[in-house]
């Protein structure tokens, strides 16, 4: 033994021994694995806190917005992407509650819903609505300065591209493009109560990639009272 | 057992030390990670329950409002005047649970009144708090009308109080909002 050493510090080499090798590469691996683990965990965590605050940015953009055309509409209307007519044969799900809505066509009073609508300041007309962009995964809220979204693109969205309209329901006709609104509308000669719209939208972040965990969607609800509505007194 | 001069190797303790340091400071870039994770998640819900009550008080204000506008003075100022011995003529939706103390929660409903049959669409503030009925996060609305801070005696002015509870991980957050309405219709 201390013949070996003496050779060994005459060498000026100290060997591991077999023991020690293993030991030090299994400390090595746990250590490796560890940091890989929290590596990655580091990047998901970053990916969903980025896509929570897109989620959050994108959704106090658009409500401020719909909000300062709402307060200033001098007229509103709610419509269907099928177009006007379906109006008159859409109640709003059960499980949205809003008060019901005149229909001026019977004359009576429905709980009706659309995922667009149209709002007019003077001269200025302006449509909000769930707009699938072409040739994207994705779907924006866009407003348009036409009563169509048929001439919308891209520019005219106020989601970013990184946040998505997603269906809360896709079963239900009436919830397939997350963005669900309804309203009390009267006529101005027979305004008895405030007008407002009711609106719900159901934001997802579009990365990482559409279906890929980790994903939430946050559905949020609120009502906006248009403020400057042909007053009556 | 002596050890040979030139062998040097760790000691029990400076393992152990080292282990320790190692095992904090790993243990706190997890907790960090988690804690932000966490903290993030809670802004994004808080800004869902956020919506719902900006709701309340938008509601309220607007039933406020329609109160005053619809040309039926038994319907003014109504739901804002809690503690108060209702008229014999209110029915139930529209004295807004006037029987109830000041501090009992409201919640948002629909008239159902048949004495205001062209009402039928209205809000209006019954006893009560709701919970939210949409998909998702589930949340907990309170409306409570109060005094106004700066003039508790004063009828016309009210505290509106809308307080939005949602449950994350094993607590409960809630947001807050209020405003003071007062009553338009006063002077006239």
């Amino acid at each position: 033994m201390s013949k070996l050493k003496t050779q060994n510090s005459k060498l000026g080499t100290q060997a591991f021994t077999l023991i020690e090798t293993l030991i030090a590469s299994t400390i090595f691996t746990f250590v490796a694995v560890m940091g890989t683990g929290i590596f990655f965990q580091a990047t998901r965590v970053t990916d969903r806190i980025n896509a929570d605050r897109e989620i959050g940015q994108a959704a106090r953009f658009m409500f401020e917005q719909m909000s300062r055309s709402v307060r200033a509409a001098t007229e509103f209307s709610i419509d269907r992407s099928g177009g006007p007519a379906a109006l008159s044969n859409a109640p709003c799900p059960t499980n949205f509650l809003s008060p019901k809505t005149f229909v001026a066509n019977s004359g009576t009073l429905e709980r009706l819903c659309g995922d667009r609508f149209t709002i007019n300041q003077g001269t200025t007309v302006e449509t909000f609505g769930a707009f699938p962009v072409p040739g994207k995964n994705y779907t924006c809220l866009a407003r348009v300065a036409v009563s169509t979204l048929a001439n919308a693109t891209a520019e005219n969205c106020l989601t970013p591209p990184t946040v998505s309209l997603v269906s809360p329901n896709p079963a239900d006709p009436l919830e397939q493009t997350g963005f669900l609104v309804s309203g009390y509308y009267r006529p101005a000669h027979e305004l008895e109560q405030k007008p407002f719209l009711k609106i719900r939208a159901t934001l997802e972040a579009t990365q990482p990639a559409p279906g890929t965990a980790p994903k939430k969607s946050y559905t949020l609800e609120t009502t906006l009272v248009a403020r400057n509505f042909e007053k009556k007194y | 057992m002596t050890r040979p001069a030139n062998s040097y190797g760790f000691g029990i303790i400076e393992v152990l030390v080292a282990a320790g340091i190692i095992a904090m400071v790993g243990g706190g870039v997890v907790m960090l990670n988690s804690s932000v994770l966490r903290n993030t998640a809670l802004l994004a819900d808080r800004l869902v329950a956020f919506e719902w009550a900006q709701e309340g008080i938008e509601v309220a204000r607007q039933i406020r409002d329609s109160n005053l506008i619809d040309n039926h003075s038994e319907t003014d100022w109504k739901c804002f005047n809690p503690g108060v011995t209702p008229p014999p003529s209110a029915t139930n939706d529209f004295d807004c649970g006037f029987n109830n103390p000041t501090t009992s929660s409201y919640r948002l409903d629909l008239s159902t009144n048949s004495a205001f049959t062209t009402f039928q669409s209205r809000w209006v503030l019954v006893a009560g708090s709701e919970t939210s009925q949409f998909p998702g996060n589930q949340l907990t609305r309170e409306i409570r009308v109060l005094p106004a801070p700066a003039t508790p005696n004063d009828p016309q002015k009210r505290l509106i109080e809308v307080t939005v509870k949602f449950s994350f991980g094993s607590r409960t957050e809630q947001v807050k909002l209020s405003t003071i309405v007062s009553n338009w219709g006063r002077e006239t």
